[in-house]
């Protein structure tokens, strides 16, 4: 699927028999060197790649392309959202010396010059980018506190916020091949399109606080049927023979998930919908509350494991013991699947491997999901 | 003060005249230091592009002839997340998405 459609299927939702997205897109392509207002009358938004020494980047203090810090990144501004006004076009500006990619299979978020032989241009994943600076123009901000799906907010599109750095994670952004546009944060989303939908639908907005009151305390997001969903395993680490923690550095040989590390929810019983023929190591659990369970019904279908390789730098603190450490590995699985065309309702999703038969290696996170075909069906005073 | 706050946000819709805030600048910004890198936004980067009007090139004040996105206000959350940009989604109906011949957008992979 091709990125714009899937990011817009996130944004937007995705198009149902008989009911189309109500969020029409169309790519122009324009000339940016002509200075002639008319030709950008029909422009909801400007995307264009700055020319070096020009505004804004010129006015940015950057040590440089190639000076790296401990993990090999350079330091860049790299792309910048800008709305002058109210009135004016919000655009959308990438960095001059960035080599864009706008089509390559899991390409890194940044490669570092110094393992490319470039020494003044930067190779960027342009979509990462791209539809991070397009989510700014609907309102999006920086992910501050993620939904539990996204482990680690330096790994979604959405990027992080200032204020939140976690220092465990964070550099996983820049040092594996993935496709990181396709990681949107599932409230961010899901709200946006409920609105969407209850615009074009014409049903009354809830009220400001609905969306949050009532979602920490039930804790789902709404997702629609064909939905592609990306699950995030929260990576685990192992406790050795030493006793000390220790961070998984690869996944044994075999692993083997007999006793699934799942939280007992007496409530809802779990049912173990199926077993992944993609990866037979991998158990997926769902409960499901309300009407009943079908199980021929497709009700969710599991379609890949992904793996991605962080090969990380230890953090380097001044007298630290690990400065000279070697670099390791942390392993990341994502499973891609989507619900069924018949799923309706309220889903808690949870699957985990085991390794070890110790411990759990990584698990995703407890999800409630409302599934419905009509996001405008959710954040509803009856479904609260 | 709890009842205050959510009385102060019972407004749904706002104006479009309501959003008072008018420069928007958010900037994805890769940064070395020595726990490592991170990608984040930094005030310092806003206050150096925060110039004189007569300094912003003419592509970045292109007057919009579009019709503006429909704001809704919300409620920051009860842990204090922010989702949105001041709280505020902008839905749009439809969007022309306007780049230049220079950007490689065409093609399977986008």
């Amino acid at each position: 699927m091709r990125a714009l459609d899937f990011s817009l299927n996130k944004m937007a939702g995705i198009e149902q028999p008989g009911k189309q997205r109500p969020l029409k897109v169309h790519i122009l392509k324009v000339d940016s060197r002509i200075r002639n207002p008319s030709g950008f009358a029909l422009c909801d938004i400007l995307a264009f790649q700055s020319e070096e020494g020009q505004f804004p980047f010129s006015k940015f203090q950057e040590t440089g392309v190639g000076l790296n810090g401990a993990s090999g990144v350079p330091e860049l501004v790299l792309g910048l959202f800008y709305r002058y006004s109210e009135s004016t076009i919000p655009v959308i500006s990438f960095h001059p010396k960035l080599d864009l990619d706008f089509q390559g299979d899991m390409v890194k978020y940044i490669s570092d010059p110094a393992t490319l032989g470039t020494k003044d241009r930067v190779k960027v994943d342009g979509r990462s980018i791209f539809f991070h600076e397009l989510g700014h123009v609907l309102g999006f901000a920086h992910i501050h506190i993620p939904h539990p799906l996204n482990s680690d907010p330096a790994i979604s599109v959405m990027g992080i916020d200032n204020s939140q750095r976690n220092e465990g994670h964070i550099e996983t952004r820049f040092s594996a091949p993935t496709s990181l546009w396709r990681r949107w944060d599932p409230q961010q989303t899901s709200i946006y399109r409920s609105l969407l939908w209850k615009l074009s639908n014409n049903k009354p907005i809830p009220k400001p606080t609905e969306f949050f009151l009532a979602n920490m305390i039930n804790n789902y997001v709404c997702v629609m049927p064909n939905e592609i969903l990306d699950f995030n395993f929260r990576s685990w680490g192992t406790v050795g023979e030493s006793g000390m923690f220790d961070w998984i550095t690869k996944l044994p040989e075999t692993i083997s998930l007999r006793n699934p590390f799942v939280i007992e929810d007496q409530q809802q019983p779990l049912r173990k919908i199926e077993r992944f023929s993609v990866h037979p190591e991998v158990d997926l659990l769902v409960t499901h509350s309300g009407k009943p369970l079908n199980e021929s019904s497709g009700l969710f279908k599991a379609d890949r494991i992904e793996n991605s390789t962080y090969r990380m730098k230890p953090l380097t603190h001044p007298g630290s013991s690990t400065l000279n450490a070697e670099p390791h590995e942390l392993l990341f699985s994502t499973l891609v699947g989507s619900f069924g065309n018949e799923s309706r309702g309220s889903f808690i999703l949870k699957a985990a491997f085991q390794m070890k038969k110790k411990f759990p290696a990584s698990y995703v996170p407890m999800t409630r999901m409302q599934v419905s075909p009509d996001p405008s069906e959710c954040y509803s005073s009856e479904q609260n | 003060m709890k009842y205050i706050f959510v009385l102060l946000n019972m407004c749904c819709f706002l104006s479009e005249n309501a959003i008072a805030r008018a420069k928007i600048v958010e900037l994805e910004h890769t940064f070395a230091e020595i726990e490592g890198s991170s990608w984040r936004t930094d005030d310092s980067f806003r206050k150096a592009i925060d110039v004189d009007e007569v300094q912003i090139p003419w592509i970045f004040r292109l007057s919009l002839m579009r019709p503006k996105p429909q704001p809704v206000q919300l409620a920051s959350s009860e842990l204090g997340a922010h989702f949105f940009i001041d709280d505020t989604v902008r839905l749009y109906r439809e969007i022309n998405i306007c780049y230049d011949q220079k950007l490689k957008l065409e093609g399977p992979g986008f």
